[in-house]
């Protein structure tokens, strides 16, 4: 059975503004009222990119903000799928969702660390400001200076927030995770007494595997053909029993203790 | 208007159903009736059930090519024992005719399968011949007609609640003569076409889209080549056939019709959009009532160049 936060919907959506924030990152506002309604932080929806038949499966992406009618996603261009759907600049679009189980309630016993890697940066964004949270670090690992719409955005975050480039443009120079380490020999982090969700490529989740697993929380992003639980294609290795489990409908978010990468 | 079928005693209501392998164990969507409405469909396909639970293979599972969709998933599934006692008495009471599709690796695990799925009193099996037979240092079992034949014998004296359907693919294998030989060992009728084998490569990293290299490709991209595998078949046997391989909207589930399948199987767009049998449904009843036919029987095998030997319309 699917998790009843799941809705498998069709929704019809209009696309009111569509955005190219530089760095290969765009911005994509859709009206569909009864997603945003509906969607909480975790969730992803997979969009039909164009009425044809290439590309033909849906693309999943996760959500950067839903408020009122109006939801947003900061999608990185890399592949035909996100190409395409960068383009598109107005009109109807065909969206599936809200798809995944959201995001836990922050109702954590340890400080909240969330780290966010390119545009895995979104649904950690959605997070804070949904459930309100002031209380919280925010770090943010970039190839380089982040588009400037995102440093707006960034800006309004009410917690400690954090950033890394890896150019050395802003921020500490070198990968999220080096920055990450140094926060923790430094004592501003306490890995024992934190919650960790982090969300980016597999490459940087991977990289991340040295914090305590029972406080670590990942986001995968493995490609799905569905997003709903019939196909099976989302496998993410299971850590104990063995077997497989679906991003679609175990994860998005799973504890680095029950996967293995 | 009537869309009735009957496929070897297996009466549906209509002819169209999901494929095996993209609808899962046919109960997952049960709660989501706004946007799939299970009980108007033909039938249910379960994916492959296996003797023993498998994990199936390690990601990456999926990837697109045009109009396609290549799949690794490794025939992941729960197993006969769970299947039975969580999956069954829920699919069950859906009220459709629920075909249940079985695989093995070795010739002796289809004798089980049988004979458990008949004292369960499932409704018809299909018999996936397109898994790796490891008594024969792994050769696909339908890739040869003898071994074919001997299964289809094996299952069909084993399973006697409903009619036993066979899944054939397509690769290196001459599927007419397989076809037969399932027919001549009692089978009562044949779903064509499973997956072709193909694969893709990201030509920047040098890396296979799938680990293994080889998947199964499905989508609209395998169409015509499924429907030219129906029309070929259908002249050379005498039992229904299903019609399965990219179908993605009434009218290319008309054609499997049209070329001689009794009903239909819809796979990979289930992916794209999770309504579509119930929107196939709602088009034929649209299309029969457009061009004022009353009976889709009439359809059936209504588009055949040269037809060979007797048959019952």
């Amino acid at each position: 059975m699917l998790s009843r936060e799941i809705f498998l919907k069709k929704i019809e959506g209009e696309i009111l503004n569509n955005i190219d924030l530089g760095e290969g990152m765009f911005h994509l506002v859709v009206s569909a009222q009864e997603l945003a309604r509906r969607v909480k932080p975790g969730q992803f929806v997979n969009i039909k990119i164009l009425d044809s038949l290439y590309p033909f499966i849906r693309r999943p992406y996760s959500v950067w903000s839903a408020e009122d009618d109006v939801v947003e996603f900061l999608i990185k261009v890399s592949g035909l799928g996100s190409k395409l759907l960068s383009e598109r600049k107005r009109g109807k679009i065909d969206l599936l969702g809200p798809l995944g189980r959201a995001f836990p309630e922050p109702t954590f016993d340890g400080k909240i660390v969330l780290i966010g890697g390119g545009t895995g940066i979104a649904p950690l964004m959605f997070y804070v400001r949904y459930y309100n949270l002031n209380d919280f670090k925010l770090i943010y690992g970039s190839k380089t200076f982040p588009p400037d719409y995102l440093v707006s955005r960034l800006g309004e975050i009410k917690g400690d927030f954090l950033i890394s480039t890896e150019d050395g443009s802003y921020g500490f120079k070198g990968l999220v995770v080096d920055y990450v380490k140094v926060l923790i020999k430094e004592g501003y982090i306490d890995p024992q007494k934190s919650i960790f969700i982090i969300c980016g490529p597999l490459a940087m989740l991977k990289s991340f595997q040295f914090l305590p697993p029972e406080n670590t929380y990942v986001s995968m992003e493995g490609r799905m053909a569905c997003g709903f639980g019939v196909c099976m294609g989302c496998a993410v290795k299971r850590r104990k029993e063995g077997g497989y489990l679906r991003t679609c409908t175990d994860g998005p978010l799973f504890r680095f203790s029950d996967i293995e990468l | 208007m009537n869309l009735e079928v009957n496929l070897s005693g297996l009466k549906l209501k209509n002819p169209f159903m999901p494929a095996s392998g993209t609808f899962a164990y046919g109960v997952e969507l049960l709660d989501h009736k706004n946007e799939v409405d299970i009980t108007e469909f033909g039938a249910i396909v379960t994916k492959g059930i296996s003797l023993n639970e498998r994990f199936g293979n390690p990601p990456e599972r999926i990837a697109e090519v045009p109009c396609g969709l290549l799949n690794s998933i490794g025939l992941e599934n729960i197993g006969l024992e769970r299947f039975i006692k969580e999956k069954w008495p829920l699919l069950k009471k859906i009220g459709v005719p629920v075909i249940v599709n079985i695989f093995a690796e070795k010739e002796d695990e289809f004798e089980v399968l049988s004979e458990e799925l008949n004292k369960a009193k499932v409704h018809a099996l299909e018999v996936n011949l397109s898994c790796p037979n490891v008594d024969r240092g792994g050769m696909e079992f339908g890739q040869d007609k003898k071994v074919a034949g001997r299964i289809v014998g094996i299952v069909k004296s084993r399973f006697r609640e409903g009619p036993v359907f066979v899944k054939l693919a397509p690769n290196f294998v001459n599927i007419i003569d397989v076809a037969k030989e399932c027919e001549k060992n009692g089978a009562d009728g044949l779903s064509l076409i499973n997956t072709i084998m193909g694969m893709a490569i990201d030509v920047e990293k040098r890396e296979f889209l799938i680990p293994r290299g080889v998947a199964g490709l499905s989508g609209p991209a395998i169409h015509p080549i499924a429907l030219y595998i129906v029309y070929k078949v259908y002249q050379e046997v005498n039992i229904p056939i299903i019609g399965v391989g990219g179908v993605y909207d009434y009218r290319t589930a008309l054609e499997f019709l049209m070329v001689g399948a009794k009903a239909v199987q819809v796979g990979s767009m289930i992916f794209v959009e999770p309504g579509i049998i119930n929107k196939i449904i709602r088009d034929t009843k649209d299309f029969m009532r457009r061009h004022k036919i009353d009976d889709i029987k009439k359809i059936i095998g209504s588009m055949q160049v040269i037809k060979k030997g007797e048959r019952e319309k």
